[in-house]
């Protein structure tokens, strides 16, 4: 609401600036050839003065002066006339009026229309400081793992470090970054179940969501050192729930939910939200986009013809693909589509093609082939890279 | 809520902009001085709305809030304030946003201090700058929106290209953009030519005030380019005839050009409908300048990320500026009335070879940017037109005319006489072939092109002088007389004379640094030495050391002069490792004029050495000087007050009728 305030404020302000002239009363003007009479007669007096300075001679002065003399009576004459002409005009005041009702109503109007299909209304400024108090509670976070960071720079091989550094990087969205972390604290430290779940967990939050090959290893490995470790056992279920296998899925998720754990509650809203949609919307946007009414009709599918549905949905979009292969967008939405699919093969196809649609030199092939490389999608090219 | 006000204050200043275009055309149709007199107030109304606009992303830079995308692509928080500040423009977006923000300024300033200009003429000229606004803004918010926001916001930003992290960006982009754009002023002049316009003595006046400032800034941003590119990059090179440089080089040769022939029409009202033509032809190399730069036609630090819509959009603001203001001029210009008569040997006449030896040299320069654009563009194959298209073709243009420059100050205006004008420039003559003679005498078997360079820029600092000698005219009324004389002289003429001086400089520089530096490159180990110049380089050692956001090799050397130590030189390989992007930093130490200048090649595999480039660079330091010099002439020039008032104040309230 205050947003909009101010809006008006600024907009009644600048508008007020801009059409104060035509608030006025008629007000005459200088003709410009009564300003250029002022000008030309100040050229002369300049002539006056490099003549006197010995800059220009006699003759040339002389025919200066003259040619001056000439535009200045040419400007009067001119300005006199047009004193002479102006004096009635009713009908400007009638332009005046309509130009000022025009300014405050279209200005606005235009402003308010363009402003509300190009902006984000309402959507607050979030300075850092300020995000850090609220989001993190620590005033001082970015500071200390500035510090942390410097430290682990200096000394490298401090397992701990990387430790404590690993989940708040994921904590703050840099899952790259985690994934780094927690690979040198197992590096330095050894395998145990908290960092494997850990790095399993940053691999799939890096791949947008996608229990990729390489983090439902870690979890594997983590659930063989402790066979009830939550975290691991409820990443583990949304990897049979995005291959599809839901019976599985809701089998481990039920076992999370019982154990009334850390993360019992993620398990039971997960198997209330399996119940409720397609396995394959329940990994959280990383399936191909399907708007709601089509997501709505599969729901009241059967499994069969929802996985037709899915099936013709991702081919015509392969095919678009293949006619209009300009759209890296749409790459990635089909290589994760036939990740999430199960099918690798299909997957490498995928992503050869668009690998081909772009030159080498183009930024989005080398997306494309990173966010394939974290689907755990290789091509010949990627691997000999 | 302030990035939000900010696009919003930009949108408005859109609107605005509509306003400050179509009502004083309205006016000019139907004579309503109300309808005129909304362009000046628009026109400060839409400068309020951009800064606003700035402001709010500036803050959002300070504040690091990554909610703004562009914010959060090239800034990052551990970055130093300095760089936060910067990084507004260090981007496509925010720099286009800048570009905008000193449009309208110019605008505005055209309305704050317009007041001896008539109104009709000052409203078509804010109307001409109003629609230059539109075009931009247009661009800005459909295809280069810097308030796009991100929600979920992320925590860190992407950093800012490395090599931009530097202080040349604080200053580099703001002074060429104040001079491309200075320029649009001119051309906003020139565009509604005919009876109104540029051609009035009021107008005349401005353009040459405009124009003169414009081409102030464009100098002094080129040589920081030039300069910021030649120790942060790390080739030695000042200047490498790159397209992108070319780019901003065209306006300043045409923008020069529009200088001079505008005293022309100033003074005498001749060459009007030339200065016109030219006015437009800067600006739209100023435009062009933008859409090379901008459109990623041409890659380099400064395309930033490119994207094709920009680039047929900026193609498309192109061709309806230069080509709307060309057929503009088609049809007015024969309506134009012809000024006074000069003879070919006169200052008229001096000030014609001028335009022409640049326009020509600003045509060279462009045949050579844009032809291998359109050859591969046409047939794919790729050439580089580089140096030695640009020395056969623009240097023998340059020469003739530096040559000309100090005679062009002694013609008198009308009707003059080389003969006398030739008879005090014997002292300007003889200093040159000494200085000429002296050069092939140091630096024996020099070549002859070199000594006649160095000649050359001799001539042109010293000639420069001759007009004030002259006019002071010492020999004839004694050395009092001369100097009250002197002091009289009103400033343009010092300013005149202080910038061909500069000229002179920049043209000792360039010469010296190129015939004759010297370069060696050799695999150093430490306590290795290698000669420079009479001078002795000593490699100390390579060692590693951290900054705040990057690693680096620093290579230490100390200079020697025959054994003592005179000065300690680092040289560095970075690493930046936010974007794993790696940089040269050169060694520089000047001494006197001259430069050592080093640096790092690769290490060698399996030794305790590193390759080192040094190069002796003999002067160079004038390159700059030079183009500092010039700009102190343009400041002198625009102080002088008879350029200032143009025409006499009107003393009365405002809006009220005149007394006459």
């Amino acid at each position: 609401m205050l947003f909009w305030i101010v809006a008006a404020v600024i907009t009644v302000v600048a508008l007020l600036l801009a059409l104060a002239p035509l608030l006025r009363a008629a007000a005459g003007e200088t003709t410009d050839d009564a300003r250029d009479v002022a000008v030309y007669r100040q050229q002369l007096e300049e002539i006056d003065r490099e003549r006197e300075a010995g800059l220009i001679g006699q003759t040339e002065a002389q025919t200066a002066r003259a040619e001056i003399g000439r535009r200045l009576i040419a400007a009067a004459d001119r300005a006199d006339a047009l004193q002479a002409a102006s004096g009635s005009g009713g009908r400007p005041r009638a332009i005046a009026r309509m130009a000022l009702l025009a300014g405050i109503v279209l200005v606005p109007a235009f402003t308010l229309g363009s402003y509300l299909v190009l902006g984000s209304p309402g959507f607050d400024a979030m300075p850092l400081a300020a995000r850090n108090d609220r989001e993190v509670a620590n005033p001082e976070i970015a500071e200390l793992i500035g510090k942390a960071e410097q430290h682990l720079a200096e000394n490298p091989e401090d397992g701990r470090g990387w430790d404590v550094l690993a989940p708040i990087y994921l904590r703050l969205g840099r899952y790259g970054d985690s994934v780094i972390a927690w690979r040198n604290a197992i590096r330095l430290l050894g395998e145990n179940e908290t960092r494997l779940a850990g790095l399993g967990e940053a691999i799939l939050a890096a791949a947008s969501g996608i229990v990729t090959a390489e983090a439902e290893q870690a979890f594997d490995k983590a659930l063989a050192l402790r066979p009830d470790h939550p975290k691991a056992l409820f990443f583990l279920g949304l990897a049979r729930a995005q291959q599809n296998d839901v019976a599985a899925a809701r089998q481990i998720w039920t076992k999370v939910a019982a154990s009334g754990k850390d993360w019992a509650g993620a398990a039971t809203s997960a198997i209330a939200e399996l119940d409720q949609r397609n396995p394959q919307v329940a990994t959280g946007g990383a399936a191909p986009k399907i708007d709601d009414e089509t997501m709505a009709a599969a729901a009241d599918m059967d499994k069969d013809a929802q996985r037709q549905m899915i099936d013709g949905m991702i081919a015509r979009l392969d095919e678009r693909l293949r006619g209009q292969p300009d759209d890296s967008e749409g790459w990635k939405r089909l290589i994760r589509a036939y990740v999430v699919l199960g099918d690798k093969a299909k997957a490498a196809d995928a992503l050869a093609r668009a690998v081909g649609a772009f030159t080498v030199t183009d930024a989005r092939r080398d997306e494309i082939l990173a966010f394939a490389r974290d689907l755990g999608v290789e091509t010949q090219e990627t691997t000999t890279q | 809520m302030i990035p939000e006000l900010g696009h919003y204050a930009l949108v408005l200043a859109l609107a605005l902009s509509l306003v400050q275009v179509v009502f004083p055309l309205v006016g000019a149709r139907t004579g309503d001085a109300r309808l005129l007199a909304v362009a000046p107030a628009a026109a400060m109304s839409v400068f309020l709305c951009v800064a606003f606009s700035f402001y709010a992303l500036t803050a959002g830079y300070v504040t690091s809030d990554f909610s703004i995308r562009n914010v959060w692509e090239n800034s990052h928080s551990l970055k130093p304030m300095l760089y936060k500040i910067t990084g507004v423009w260090g981007n496509h977006e925010g720099s286009m946003l800048l570009w905008v923000l000193i449009l309208v300024f110019f605008g505005a300033l055209v309305a704050a201090f317009g007041a001896n200009l008539p109104l009709r003429l000052k409203a078509l000229v804010i109307a001409v700058q109003g629609m230059i606004s539109i075009a931009f803004l247009l661009f800005i918010l459909l295809t280069s929106n810097p308030f796009t926001r991100l929600d979920p916001a992320p925590f860190e930003g992407n950093d800012l290209n490395p090599i931009l992290q530097d202080i040349g960006l604080a200053i580099h982009p703001p002074l060429l953009y104040l001079g491309y754009v200075g320029f649009s002023v001119c051309f906003s002049f020139a565009a509604p030519a005919g009876t109104d316009g540029a051609t009035g003595a009021a107008g005349a006046r401005w353009v040459r005030r405009w124009t003169l400032a414009a081409g102030m800034f464009l100098t002094a941003g080129i040589a920081m380019g030039s300069y910021w590119a030649y120790y942060e990059l790390g080739w030695g090179g000042w200047w490498f005839w790159d397209p992108v440089e070319n780019a901003s080089f065209m306006p300043w040769l045409s923008g020069t050009a529009l200088l001079h022939s505008a005293i022309v029409m100033e003074k005498r009202s001749a060459l009007k409908v030339w200065t016109i033509l030219l006015a437009i032809l800067t600006f739209s190399l100023s435009l062009l300048g933008t859409f090379l730069v901008r459109s990623g036609v041409l890659t380099s630090v400064h395309s930033f990320a490119s994207d094709p819509t920009r680039g047929v959009f900026i193609l498309m603001i192109l061709i309806a500026f230069i080509g709307g203001s060309l057929v503009l001029f088609g049809v007015r210009a024969p309506n134009l009335k012809t000024g006074g008569l000069f003879a070919p040997i006169s200052r008229e006449g001096a000030l014609v070879l001028n335009n022409l030896f640049l326009t020509v040299a600003t045509a060279t320069v462009l045949v050579g940017t844009l032809y291998p654009l359109l050859l591969e563009a046409l047939t794919g194959e790729k050439i580089s037109v580089g140096p030695p298209y640009f020395d056969l073709t623009f240097g023998p243009l340059m020469v003739p005319l530096l040559i000309a420059v100090p005679f062009g100050t002694l013609l008198p205006w009308k009707r003059g006489d080389l003969y006398a004008a030739a008879q005090r420039l014997w002292l300007a003559l003889g200093v040159a072939i000494i200085a000429g003679l002296v050069t092939l005498w140091i630096e024996t078997g020099a070549p002859v092109l070199a000594a006649f360079g160095i000649a050359l820029g001799a001539w042109l600092v010293v000639g420069a002088f001759a007009d004030l000698w002259q006019k002071a005219s010492f020999r004839r009324v004694g050395i009092s007389t001369g100097l009250s004389r002197l002091v009289g002289l009103p400033r343009s003429v010092f300013g005149s004379a202080i910038a061909h001086a500069g000229l002179g400089v920049s043209v000792l520089g360039i010469v010296a640094a190129t015939a004759f530096q010297t370069e060696t490159v050799k695999t150093m180990a430490p306590g290795d030495v290698v000669p420079v110049a009479g001078y002795e380089l000593r490699f100390e050692g390579l060692q590693p050391r951290k900054g705040p956001n990057y690693t680096e090799d620093v290579g230490r050397f100390a200079l020697l002069d025959r054994g003592v130590k005179v000065a300690e030189m680092e040289s560095a390989k970075r690493v930046y490792t936010a974007r794993r992007m790696p940089t040269t930093e050169a060694g520089i130490e000047t001494r006197f004029l001259n430069q050592v200048y080093v640096a790092l090649g690769d290490p060698v595999e399996g030794q305790n050495a590193i390759v080192v480039r040094v190069w002796w660079k003999p002067l160079v330091t004038l390159i700059w000087f030079g183009c500092v010099v010039m700009v102190i002439g343009g400041i002198a020039s625009l102080s002088d007050r008879r350029l200032r008032i143009g025409a006499p104040q009107p003393s009365r309230p405002r809006g009220v009728a005149p007394a006459e």
